[in-house]
């Protein structure tokens, strides 16, 4: 039986995009972000969206009013939203039996630890898992172009040519 | 539970649905998908999120652009932190920038 939101197999839905905690504070303000996901519905299959819960925990921090609080967790009701979770090979491979006592393995986390916030850190090693963009409003926090997206500031208009973002 | 139908289609389309070596699948598959991008819009106007129409295209096309530029070497980089990362977007004729706001 087919899925009652038109949605095709499991096997066929792939995560497209991250939104960072930037990214859901600004989804009930910015028409860019609702755009965005909008968008995704133009893709192959059914493209979905993630966001990092650690992400999602910094927004809800930051959320300020009960409105924003709550378009938080409608954000996590779509229909392309995929809940991601904090997998062990992010942060837990630190040690290795093949290692001398007291050495440890650079673990992926650690890696992307100078990032300013947690959350940054995590997202950026779900979109590293998953092979796609982050969606932020602060891209040089990151300092990773070509991985971020970044919104459009309110009333700035996406590009004509996207291959502004990438200015030479 | 199906409804048999009877549409008409350009010719083109006929011959492509013909060749997939089920019509009906290959009709169905399509109006899948058509429905999926209609209740996004319905739901995002039943919870008030903003967005335009012509904002929509425009979005697809910069995550296209970008998803062209992150080839399987960039994500490769990538995972080796972010000094291999940088050092892949030196070897890069066109590379991307920490400027990445586009100008209003």
């Amino acid at each position: 039986m087919s899925d009652p939101a038109g949605a095709p197999p499991e096997t066929t839905q792939r995560v497209r995009l991250l939104l960072d905690a930037s990214a859901v504070l600004a989804y009930g303000r910015s028409t860019h972000v609702g755009e965005t996901i909008v968008s995704l519905g133009d893709e192959a299959g059914f493209a979905r969206f993630g966001i990092s819960p650690l992400a999602l925990a910094a927004a809800w921090g930051r959320a300020g009013t009960a409105t924003a609080a709550d378009l938080i967790v409608n954000l996590t009701r779509h229909p392309r939203y995929v809940a991601l979770p904090v997998v062990e090979h992010h942060a837990l491979r630190a040690t290795n039996p093949d290692l001398a006592p007291g050495e440890s393995l650079q673990s992926p986390w650690n890696t992307w630890a100078h990032l300013p916030s947690p959350d940054q850190t995590h997202t950026v090693l779900l979109a590293l898992d998953h092979e796609c963009l982050i969606l932020t409003a602060v891209p040089e926090e990151y300092g990773m172009p070509g991985i971020t997206v970044t919104i459009p500031e309110d009333g700035a208009d996406w590009p004509d040519d996207a291959s502004g973002f990438w200015p030479t | 539970m199906t409804t048999r139908v009877t549409i008409s289609v350009p010719d083109e389309v006929a011959a492509r649905a013909a060749a997939s070596g089920n019509a009906s699948r290959y009709f169905t598959e399509a109006a899948l998908a058509q429905i999926a991008r209609e209740r996004d819009r319905e739901w995002m106007a039943a919870h008030g999120i903003p967005y335009t129409e012509g904002g929509v295209p425009r979005a697809g096309a910069t995550l296209g652009q970008a998803r062209l530029r992150m080839v399987p070497g960039a994500w490769a980089a990538a995972r080796q932190g972010p000094a291999a990362y940088a050092a892949y977007l030196a070897t890069q004729a066109d590379p991307p920038t920490a400027a990445t706001r586009p100008a209003s």
